[in-house]
C-alpha cells in the first residue's frame, strides 16, 4: 500500500511539473496570467506531492517493509532506528528521491517570494526549474524508482523486481525477506556522513534558483539586475550549504576512511569543489553588475557555469562512470544526465550568445584603471575560472582526451594537483587581501599601500611570533616543473612562511577594515563597542558579514597549510601496557577490547593514555569495527587547537597482547572545520533578510532595494 | 574673443579626444598585454603539471614483462587474490598479487570473480611500503593502484584503492527464489 502511495505521489509530481512547464511558457508567450497562475500553482503542488512521496519511502523503510528493494538492500532486522531515516539517501534510488524533495523545497521558496517582486521573469524561471525537477523525477519514476519492489514468480519460483504488481507473482515471504536483507554500507555510519550528502544536496540544488532567474532574464530580455536581486540570496544559502557539505565530507574521510587526510583530490570530490569554484566566483562579481553595471556577460557566463558543474557533479557521483570511492553503483543515469548536461549548458550558453550579439549585455562603464576594484573582480574571476579548468582538467579532461585521441588513458594523480593548484590559490588569498581596499575607477599603488600598512604590520609580526613557536621537523616541499625529474625542493619553512604571508594578511585586512568601520561609528556616535559591531554588520551585511566568510577562508587556510606541510607519521607496534615516545608525547598501550554490539558489527578498540611531561592528558580509543561486508579502522584523537594526535589501529594478533598503531600528528588541523563554523556565520550575516532585522539596524530606505550595500 | 574660441575648440576638442582615443587604445594594449600573460602563465602551469603528475592507465597484462614500462609512473588495475596478502605492521609494508581483468566489462562483480577463479591469468606482486592496512583489501576486491613497475617485475605502489563491488550492488536474493 505504502509503495502505492508513494508511487502515485511521484507520477502526479512529475505530471504537475510537465503541466507547470508548459502553462507558464505558453502564458507568457501569450501574456495570460491565468495561465501564469495555473503554472505556478502546479509548480507549487510538486512539494507537497514529492513530500508524501519521501514520506511514503521513510514509513516503508522505519516499519521495515522489506519486499521494497530498497528498504531490502540499505537496511536490515539490526539497523538501529536512526540509520533507517538516514538511508533515506543511504543509496542512489532514495537519495534521487530526496534530491527531487529539496529541490521542490528550492523552488517553492523561490516562487513564493519573488513571485510578486519579479512577476515578469517568473514563468520563464518556473519553466526552467520545473524542467529540470521534472528531469530528476523522471529518471527517479522510471530509471531508479525507490518503490520497486520484490517479487517472487508463481511458476518458476525466481524472485524479480517490479514496480507495479505483476500478475501471477506472489509475495516473497516476510522472514526470509528480512533475514536476507543486506543493511546500511558501514561506511555511510557516520555523523559526517548521515549530513554531508544533504549538505551538498542542498547546496547543489540552491543553484538552480540562481540559474532560473537568468535564464529568464535572458529569454524575457529584461537584463537588468532584476535577476540578481531576485536571486542573491539563494546564491548565497546555496553557497553555505555546499561549503558546508564538502567541509562534513572531509571531516568524513578524516575520520572514517583512516588515511589521516580530509581531500584526497579524488575525481568526485572534485566534482563537487567544482560548483562551489564557479559560484564563489559569481557571487563576487554580480556584486560589480549591482554596483557599476559591469560584467555582464561575465555573470551569465559564470551563473550558467556553476548550474552545469551542478549537473556535471551529479552525473560524475551517480552515474558510476567515474571510478572512485564515492560513486553510486554502475548505473542507467548516466547517458540522460549527460545529454540533460549539454542541454541546460547549451541552451544557457545560445541565449548568452545570442543577447551578447544584441549588444544588450554591453558594460555600462568602462574599466578604467588596472589597479581598480572591478578589474581585480574580474582577475578574481579569471583565478577561479583558471582553477576550475585545471581542476576539471586534472579529474576529467586528461583521462577522457588521452583515451580519444591517443587510446591509451592518461590519468593525473595528487601531485598534478598539489602542483597546479597551490599557485592559483595563492593568487586568490592575495587578491583577498588587496581587492577589498581597492577603490572603484582606479587606486594608487601609493594609496593602496597605505591601507595595507597596518595588516601588513601585524602579519610580520605574526610571521615571527610562528616563527620562534613553529615545529621543526618536516620534509622539504617538491615543486615539479615541466617534468617529474626537473623539480626542486625549498624547506617546508619557507614554503609555509610565505604561505601564511599571504593568508595572513588577507585575514588582517578584513579584520582590520571591520576594526576601521567599528572605530569609526563609536568616534562618530559616541557608541559602545559592542553597540557599534552589531550596528555596522546590520546596516552593511553584505559587506561585513563578506569578511567574516573571508576570516573563515584564512582560517580554513592556515589550517590547511598546517596539516598538509607539517604532517608527521610514524607506526608503533606495542606490547599491553608498554610505553613508546612520539616527539614531545609519550603513548601508552593499556588495554585492549573485543565484543559483539547489538547493531550486528564487531568492535576491537585499543585504549591509550597520551601523556606529556610526565603527566597524562587523554585517553586515545582507536577501534575497528568489523562488519559481515567489511572492516573499518575508526581513528582516536586528541584535539586541541595547536593539532590533533591522531592514532589508528592498524593491526592486532588474537590475543591483543601486541597491537600496531599508525600514528599521525596533524598540526593546525581543527582550524579547517572551525574556519568553516565562521564561514557559515558569516554567509548567514550576509544572506540574513533585512526585512527580519530590528528597524534601527535596516538602514535607509535606499540601501534596501539591495543595490547599494556594496561599498 | 568669439572668433578665437570658435576657431580653437574643435582643434582643441579633436586633441582631446585623439588623447583620449590614444589613451584608451594604450589602456587596452595594457588589458590585452596582462590577459595574455596571466593565460600564458596558467596554461604553462596546467601544461607542466600535466607532464609532471601524468600516470598512464594500463592493465596487468600489459605491464608484465614489459622493459619499457619499468620506472614510469603507472596507474594500474586488478583482481586481489585474498591468499597472498601479507601485512608486516611493524615497518607497514604490505604486499599482495593483483591479477588481470580486462578494460571492458559489463558487470565488475563477475569480472572479478572470474578473474581470481582463472589460474591462467597474468599475475603481478604488488608492494607498498609505510601504509596501513586497507579497510576494503580483501579476495576478489578491484584494486586501482599508482606507481611504478620495478625491474625485479615487482610493482611498487604508493597509492591504492579498493572496490568491493559485490558486496554493495543489487542482486536478487537467491534466498527468495525457492520458495516452496
Amino acid at each position: 500500500m505504502i509503495a502505492e502511495i508513494g508511487l502515485a505521489a511521484l507520477a502526479f509530481a512529475f505530471a504537475a511539473s510537465i503541466y507547470s512547464i508548459l502553462v507558464s511558457i505558453y502564458g507568457e508567450i501569450q501574456q495570460s496570467s491565468g495561465a501564469m497562475i495555473s503554472g505556478r500553482n502546479a509548480a507549487l503542488a510538486t512539494l507537497p506531492l514529492l513530500l508524501i512521496a519521501m514520506l511514503a519511502l521513510l514509513v516503508a523503510l522505519v516499519t521495515e517493509q522489506y519486499q521494497l528493494s530498497y528498504v531490502w538492500n540499505v537496511s536490515n532486522p539490526q539497523t538501529p532506528i536512526f540509520y533507517r531515516i538516514t538511508a533515506l539517501w543511504g543509496s542512489q534510488k532514495g537519495s534521487l528521491l530526496f534530491w527531487c524533495f529539496t529541490t521542490s523545497l528550492f523552488t517553492f521558496g523561490a516562487i513564493v517570494f519573488n513571485w510578486r517582486s519579479e512577476r515578469h521573469l517568473m514563468p520563464y524561471a518556473i519553466a526552467v526549474m520545473m524542467a529540470t525537477q521534472a528531469f530528476f523525477i523522471g529518471i527517479t519514476l522510471i530509471l531508479e524508482n525507490p518503490f520497486a519492489r520484490w517479487w517472487v514468480d508463481a511458476i518458476t519460483g525466481d524472485a524479480f523486481e517490479s514496480i507495479l504488481i505483476p500478475s501471477n507473482a506472489i509475495i516473497p515471504d516476510a522472514l526470509r525477506l528480512a533475514e536476507s536483507a543486506k543493511g546500511l554500507s558501514p561506511l555511510l555510519r557516520h555523523f559526517g556522513m548521515i549530513i554531508h550528502p544533504p549538505m551538498l544536496y542542498l547546496g547543489f540544488v540552491g543553484f538552480l534558483v540562481p540559474f532560473a532567474f537568468a535564464i529568464a532574464a535572458l529569454a524575457s530580455g529584461d537584463l537588468s539586475t532584476n535577476w540578481i536581486k531576485a536571486s542573491r540570496r539563494w546564491s548565497l544559502i546555496s553557497w553555505v550549504f555546499l561549503s558546508l557539505g564538502l567541509i562534513l565530507g572531509g571531516r568524513w574521510a578524516y575520520d572514517v576512511l583512516g588515511w589521516g587526510g580530509y581531500w584526497g583530490w579524488d575525481p568526485v570530490e572534485n566534482a563537487a569543489f567544482l560548483p562551489w569554484l564557479v559560484g564563489t566566483a559569481f557571487i563576487h562579481s554580480v556584486m560589480i553588475q549591482q554596483k557599476r553595471g559591469m560584467l555582464k556577460v561575465w555573470n551569465m557566463v559564470l551563473v550558467i557555469g556553476t548550474f552545469s558543474a551542478v549537473i556535471f557533479g551529479t552525473f560524475a557521483t551517480r552515474s558510476g562512470v567515474i571510478s572512485s570511492v564515492h560513486s553510486f553503483a554502475r548505473s542507467s543515469v548516466g547517458f540522460p544526465m549527460l545529454t540533460f548536461w549539454g542541454a541546460m549548458t547549451l541552451i544557457g550558453a545560445v541565449l548568452t550568445f545570442h543577447r551578447w550579439r544584441r549588444g544588450e549585455l554591453r558594460d555600462e562603464h568602462e574599466f578604467a584603471g588596472l589597479l581598480s576594484r572591478e578589474m581585480l573582480f574580474v582577475l578574481n574571476n579569471i583565478i577561479f575560472m583558471a582553477l576550475t579548468i585545471a581542476i576539471f582538467w586534472g579529474s576529467f579532461g586528461a583521462p577522457i582526451t588521452s583515451e580519444l585521441f591517443f587510446g591509451t588513458e592518461i590519468t593525473l594523480g595528487k601531485d598534478y594537483f598539489m602542483g597546479v593548484t597551490p599557485p592559483l590559490f595563492a593568487a586568490l588569498y592575495i587578491l583577498m587581501g588587496i581587492a577589498p581596499l581597492a577603490a572603484w575607477s582606479s587606486t594608487s599603488i601609493k594609496r593602496l599601500g597605505k591601507a595595507l600598512l597596518i595588516p601588513s604590520i601585524l602579519t610580520v609580526i605574526t610571521l615571527l611570533l610562528l616563527m620562534v613557536i613553529a615545529p621543526s621537523y618536516s620534509d622539504p616541499v617538491r615543486f615539479n616543473l615541466a617534468g617529474s625529474d626537473s623539480g626542486f625542493f625549498l624547506p617546508a619553512q619557507a614554503v609555509a612562511a610565505f604561505s601564511y604571508a599571504i593568508i595572513l594578511l588577507a585575514g588582517f585586512v578584513a579584520i582590520y577594515e571591520t576594526y576601521r568601520g567599528t572605530a569609526a561609528r563609536v568616534r562618530a556616535r559616541n557608541e559602545s563597542w559592542l553597540k557599534a559591531t552589531i550596528t555596522l554588520f546590520g546596516r552593511n551585511q553584505r559587506r561585513y558579514g563578506g569578511y567574516l566568510v573571508h576570516l573563515g577562508i584564512v582560517i580554513i587556510g592556515i589550517g590547511v597549510i598546517g596539516s598538509t606541510l607539517f604532517q608527521y607519521q610514524t607506526r608503533r607496534t606495542l606490547d599491553l601496557g608498554e610505553t613508546t615516545t612520539v616527539q614531545n608525547y609519550q603513548l601508552r598501550f593499556d588495554d585492549f577490547q573485543q565484543g559483539a554490539a547489538a547493531d550486528g558489527r564487531f568492535i576491537n578498540r585499543a585504549t591509550l593514555s597520551l601523556s606529556q611531561n610526565n603527566r597524562i592528558i587523554a585517553t586515545i580509543q582507536p577501534r575497528v569495527d568489523e562488519y559481515p561486508q567489511m572492516g573499518m579502522m575508526i581513528a582516536g584523537a586528541h584535539s586541541t587547537a595547536a593539532r590533533d594526535f591522531y592514532v589508528l589501529l592498524d593491526d592486532f594478533d588474537e590475543t591483543g597482547n601486541s597491537v600496531s598503531f599508525a600514528i599521525y600528528i596533524n598540526p593546525l588541523i581543527n582550524l579547517v572545520w572551525w574556519g568553516g563554523i565562521v564561514l557559515v556565520f558569516g554567509t548567514l550575516i550576509a544572506a540574513w533578510p533585512k526585512e527580519v532585522l530590528p528597524a534601527h539596524l535596516r538602514g535607509a530606505k535606499q540601501k534596501m532595494s539591495g543595490t547599494n550595500d556594496v561599498e | 574673443m568669439t572668433e578665437m574660441t570658435w576657431e580653437k575648440s574643435p582643434a582643441q576638442e579633436k586633441n582631446k579626444i585623439e588623447e583620449k582615443l590614444k589613451r584608451r587604445k594604450s589602456e587596452r594594449l595594457k588589458f590585452i598585454i596582462g590577459g595574455l600573460l596571466i593565460l600564458g602563465a596558467v596554461g604553462y602551469l596546467i601544461f607542466s603539471s600535466t607532464l609532471g603528475g601524468a600516470s598512464y592507465f594500463k592493465m596487468v597484462d600489459e605491464v608484465v614483462n614489459n622493459s619499457n614500462l619499468v620506472g614510469q609512473s603507472i596507474r594500474l588495475t586488478g583482481a586481489v587474490l585474498g591468499d597472498t596478502i601479507e601485512y608486516d605492521a611493524t615497518t607497514g609494508t604490505l604486499s599482495f598479487i593483483v591479477v588481470h581483468i580486462p578494460s571492458d566489462y559489463e558487470n565488475l562483480a563477475e569480472t572479478l570473480h572470474e578473474a581470481v577463479t582463472d589460474p591462467s591469468r597474468t599475475q603481478l606482486v604488488v608492494q607498498m611500503e609505510d601504509t596501513t592496512m586497507p579497510d576494503l583489501l580483501q579476495h576478489e576486491a578491484q584494486a586501482i593502484l599508482t606507481g611504478e613497475i620495478g625491474e625485479d617485475g615487482i610493482f611498487y605502489g604508493t597509492e591504492l584503492n579498493l572496490k568491493c563491488p559485490s558486496r554493495f550492488e543489487e542482486q536478487a536474493p537467491e534466498q527468495l527464489a525457492s520458495q516452496e
